[in-house]
């Protein structure tokens, strides 16, 4: 990211080559023979109140970005900034004290929720870790909560297993809502609920940033749910980012062959247009032994000798549109 | 989305009033239940209960079937066989009581510290428990028991420090998978420290089996305790135990089957009790079971 984006104003979060590799061991004295590189030197920011959507497909290093951001998972190297502070450098105290300016709603409603306990616990748990609300005004917060997510205040007493998916995402997202963070990190939160709960999730999470003023980093695979709540949206690909754009720039003017791609596999819902599927061969190379160069070349249809050769850098051309490719202007040439 | 139910709050039922709920509808663990607490009832009241003195000896008496006067006849020096039973239902049962208690405190704290640091401190522990387990059980207890004295409270305690690595195993096992759980990890993610997520989220989700292993735990505790007093380094004569009764029964079992049958069967319903109990509770309790 260059000096400029960085000094602008609005800049609630910005990573700076990010990385994580975990040790892959192996033989009977568990050497590490390897690693994998889940994410491997991703940057970006995201600004006060917008949506930033990850999408990548399976294995490609979203949700360990979002949790290494968390400090769930402890990067391997990398800048964290949260408003002006570097929160890797945070010491256990501090970090947990940070938690409250940033939360995360779980992909899975059905694990991310203790079945031991129950739903008024739940929700106002982190108001007892972090001394906010005891007692009678403890249950009053939660029950405001609960009616702000669309659920019944009644339901305090209930236990997770007696809610739909739908209804247990909100709870999670509720409990998320506790502190009244500034960042919330939605991991894939809706990838396992039904459609027709989908929207009504999302809605709730697009009301919700309007209300309180949320930021969201949005993790998914899904293009059609990224594209209905991100403000911006970047494109990871095997542990880096390949693109990253505004919403209308990115869907109309894909400059990396790996977005094109994805693009092309969005399906239309009219079956009168037809329109070039752009299928990518082969398998995601993997992420122990990533290909040299450009790390997408052995299944991009443009490649080059230079993309075997050299790994491009993520670049600006013009109006915050990154993108990570060697070919991006003979492309518009040709 | 909203399903306003007007009027009162909602109570519902937890996830021990689902598994109570299941736990009845299996007749022989309720079987099991019923006849653990009438066995707790008689230890707790044998001074009532009983219609004999169970030490006392009437020489004139000895060896009497069952009958009128000893249902369940007498012993050798004429004591009562039943008021002996009823009294050695004390110690059967305070001896699986107590050590099982001793094993799954152990157990619980050296599984949930090893499954949930890991790494070092996992393997440490591991090895120890391996050391434990690898020792041949009643070899050490007659090796302590014949070095210090056989009393019934080095007996409890002997028990309970031997048989702590199976439970330690269990909840490591426990701690691994739900430490990785989504809800461990929104746990931390809202600044919870180590204490709250061991004893809030991860424990009371690995409650079903520590249970369970401790109702079957008590089972194997008292069959032990019954080989030791059967060896003869168990609980000491006068003092009655169903282990003891076994051992003075069995030289005479030709001419009193009394002497030895009924402690045998106290012995097999007690162990059978406590194990359908077990058994009933792990189906009640196995969460891949939750309908």
């Amino acid at each position: 990211m260059t000096e400029k984006t960085e000094k602008q104003n609005g800049i609630l979060l910005q990573v700076r080559e990010l990385k994580k590799y975990f040790p892959v061991t192996g033989g009977i004295f568990s050497r590490v023979i390897g690693y994998v590189k889940a994410v491997d030197g991703v940057s970006f920011y995201i600004k006060r109140g917008e949506t930033l959507g990850l999408v990548g497909e399976s294995g490609c290093g979203k949700t360990t970005c979002g949790r290494c951001i968390l400090r769930l998972i402890e990067p391997t190297a990398g800048e964290v900034i949260f408003e002006g502070r570097n929160i890797l450098q945070l010491d256990k105290e501090e970090m947990r004290k940070l938690r409250r300016e940033m939360q995360i709603v779980f992909q899975d409603p059905y694990a991310s929720l203790n079945p031991r306990m129950t739903v008024g616990d739940i929700i106002g748990e982190p108001l007892e870790i972090h001394g906010v609300a005891r007692g009678a005004a403890k249950e009053k917060r939660v029950k405001e909560l609960l009616e702000v997510v669309g659920l019944s205040p009644q339901h305090v007493r209930r236990y997770p297993h007696e809610f739909s998916g739908g209804q247990r995402q909100r709870i999670g997202v509720a409990r998320a809502l506790a502190l009244n963070p500034k960042l919330i990190i939605c991991d894939e939160p809706v990838s396992a609920l039904d459609v027709s709960i989908q929207s009504q999730v999302l809605n709730l999470l697009q009301d919700l940033q309007e209300e309180f003023s949320l930021t969201y980093l949005f993790v998914a695979h899904d293009l059609a749910v990224i594209k209905h709540i991100s403000d911006r949206i970047a494109v990871m690909y095997l542990g880096k980012l390949v693109e990253l754009a505004d919403k209308e720039e990115l869907f109309d003017n894909p400059q990396h062959p790996y977005t094109e791609a994805l693009l092309s596999a969005i399906p239309i819902p009219n079956p009168e247009v037809r329109k070039e599927r752009i299928i990518l061969e082969g398998d995601v190379p993997s992420p122990i032994d990533p290909p040299k160069g450009c790390r997408f070349h052995p299944r991009c249809r443009y490649a080059q000798d230079v993309c075997k050769q050299l790994e491009p850098r993520f670049v600006d051309i013009g109006e915050e549109h990154y993108v990570a490719c060697h070919l991006r202007k003979q492309k518009q040439v040709a | 989305m909203r399903q306003l139910k007007p009027g009162r709050e909602q109570r519902s039922q937890s996830f021990w009033a689902i598994a109570f709920a299941r736990f009845r509808r299996n007749r022989l663990a309720m079987a099991g239940a019923v006849l653990m607490l009438v066995l707790y009832a008689v230890a707790i009241f044998a001074p009532q209960l009983a219609p004999y003195d169970p030490t006392v000896i009437n020489l004139r008496n000895r060896m009497e079937p069952p009958s009128r006067q000893h249902p369940l006849g007498t012993d050798i020096y004429g004591r009562d066989v039943l008021s002996r039973m009823i009294y050695g239902s004390r110690i059967s049962l305070s001896v699986g009581f107590v050590s099982v208690g001793i094993s799954i405190t152990i157990g619980t704290m050296v599984g949930a510290i090893a499954g949930y640091y890991g790494g070092l401190i996992d393997n440490v522990l591991m090895r120890m428990v391996d050391m434990v387990i690898s020792i041949p059980v009643l070899f050490l207890i007659i090796t302590v028991v014949s070095l210090i004295s056989p009393s019934i409270y080095n007996i409890m305690l002997v028990i309970g420090l031997t048989s702590w690595p199976g439970v330690a195993r269990l909840v490591r096992g426990q701690f691994l998978s739900l430490r990785e759980q989504d809800f461990t990890e929104a746990a931390r993610a809202l600044g919870a420290g180590d204490n709250r997520i061991i004893f809030r989220h991860i424990l009371p989700n690995a409650m079903g089996p520590i249970i369970v292993a401790a109702t079957l735990g008590v089972a194997a505790a008292i069959l032990v305790e019954s080989t030791l007093s059967y060896l003869g380094l168990g609980v000491q004569p006068p003092t009655p135990s169903w282990g003891n009764m076994l051992y003075e029964g069995q030289a005479y079992i030709r001419e009193a089957w009394w002497l030895s049958v009924f402690p045998g069967l106290a012995i097999l319903v007690t162990v059978l009790s406590f194990n359908m109990l077990g058994d009933g509770l792990r189906d009640a309790l196995d969460p891949r079971l939750r309908d």
